[in-house]
């Protein structure tokens, strides 16, 4: 092995001392990732969370029909391996939701309920001085997509569709405190002018 | 003639005229009856998950609730299809009466309703939980506000027409569908799929119908003084969802 070392020529020695060189830096990237997110936590929500959580949630029903009631559930190898990709989608979309650096909508993007739906920046304020629990909200999604590839693999019907309801609370627990948290607040009594006029 | 007599039958003529015009404008409308069928089996309904609120389980205990997605009679007649005419047709005034859904038992009732650019929605709460009202607007009718205790209303003054999905961000599962038009010729069916509209302009019109599974259907109608011929629309169950 070292004799073979000292067969290479001088070019080759420069273009290893490149490449290990060029190594090194990417060793360094490593450990101080750059991102370049793109799309806006908005984008996320409707291109990947939200139709990744419904192929979840979906999976798993109950049918009335006028043939009676009927349980519906994956059963073929082909179902099971596509709510599989939905749970795990939904997964890898918590990353993605916590990269730093993205912002929650476009710029001309606004609320369509002022008042009660937060304004985008509003939001992205919210998630900037408290990185913390915006993390923490979206590790209890991750949390709960892990628990439906889990119950995937077992193929476990039951869990999957208990899985479905934590899904939904998991989200709803971030919306209520990010994207609506004044719905909680009465904005109107019973006898309060028409609203928006 | 008279010149005395003419001031008379001046007025004589003008009654004339005015009743004739009046005839005339009774005998310009007609009714719209018809019927909307769903070839073929129905998809069936998945039943709502009310475990996801607690509250919502207790007040439905015991209860199959579905979402009533598709509805259709035993001979397939398909309920909450909205019917409208298309086209410009001149103004009238705006009813005063206004349109009403209810959150109840953790469901919106009705699912679908018509209404007038102009008129006033009112969506209330009748359940003692959180609720809210969230508009999915194409358009101009944006809103969302929150009803966390029964009896609270929120109104609605609707200002553009489209198909309006109304949700509720605590229960996914709640929809209900305004159908907003800025004219009064519109309908619902009924459970076994009929529609009725009636003071339609005589004439050919755009008979128009959507429903939230099996989406548009258009065909032309005669409409003629008194009633047309029933008008029948029937989804084949092929048509995808808009």
């Amino acid at each position: 092995m070292h004799s073979s070392h000292r067969c290479l020529s001088p070019a080759i020695w420069l273009f290893a001392a490149v490449f290990v060189g060029s190594g090194c830096r990417a060793t360094q990237g490593f450990h101080q990732p750059e991102y370049t997110p793109t799309a806006t936590v908005k984008d996320l929500m409707e291109g990947l969370v939200d139709p990744s959580a419904d192929v979840v949630w979906d999976s798993v029903k109950t049918v009335v029909s006028a043939s009676g009631v009927n349980d519906s559930a994956p059963h073929t190898p082909e179902e099971w391996a596509s709510v599989r990709l939905g749970a795990l989608r939904l997964a890898e979309a918590t990353n993605l939701l916590i990269v730093p650096g993205r912002h929650v909508a476009r710029p001309h993007e606004k609320s369509v309920a002022p008042g009660v739906e937060l304004e985008p920046e509003e939001i992205e304020t919210l998630i900037t001085n408290d990185r913390e629990t915006w993390n923490k909200l979206a590790h209890g999604l991750q949390d709960a997509s892990l628990a439906a590839v889990k119950a995937i693999d077992a193929k476990d019907v039951e869990t999957l569709f208990n899985v479905g309801e934590q899904i939904e609370v998991a989200c709803e627990n971030c919306h209520s405190h990010y994207w609506y948290p004044n719905e909680k607040i009465p904005a109107v009594s019973p006898t309060a002018p028409p609203a928006g006029q | 003639m008279n010149l005395r007599h003419r001031p008379i039958a001046l007025a004589v003529a003008t009654m004339c005229v005015m009743s004739s015009h009046t005839a005339a404008a009774a005998a310009a409308v007609g009714t719209v009856k018809g019927r909307v069928r769903l070839n073929g089996t129905p998809p069936g309904n998945p039943v709502i998950r009310m475990r996801v609120d607690p509250m919502c389980a207790k007040i439905n205990k015991g209860k199959l609730v579905v979402e009533e997605m598709v509805m259709a009679s035993k001979d397939g007649g398909l309920a909450n299809v909205f019917v409208t005419l298309h086209g410009a047709f001149p103004r009238t005034p705006i009813p005063a009466d206004t349109v009403v859904i209810d959150q109840h038992d953790c469901l919106y009732a009705p699912r679908m309703v018509g209404a007038r650019v102009g008129q006033t929605l009112v969506v209330r709460n009748s359940d003692p939980l959180l609720h809210n009202v969230h508009s999915l607007s194409s358009g101009s009718n944006s809103f969302n506000i929150g009803q966390p205790l029964a009896g609270l209303e929120n109104r609605f003054q609707l200002k553009g027409a489209e198909i309006l999905r109304l949700k509720c961000d605590v229960h996914r599962w709640m929809t209900a569908y305004v159908g907003v038009v800025d004219h009064p010729y519109f309908a619902v069916t009924g459970n076994d799929g009929t529609f009725e509209i009636t003071n339609v302009p005589v004439g050919t019109q755009k008979l128009h119908i959507w429903h939230e599974r099996y989406g548009d259907l258009e065909q032309s109608v005669r409409v003629i003084p008194g009633a047309t011929p029933p008008v029948t629309f029937a989804y084949t169950g092929a048509e995808k969802a808009p």
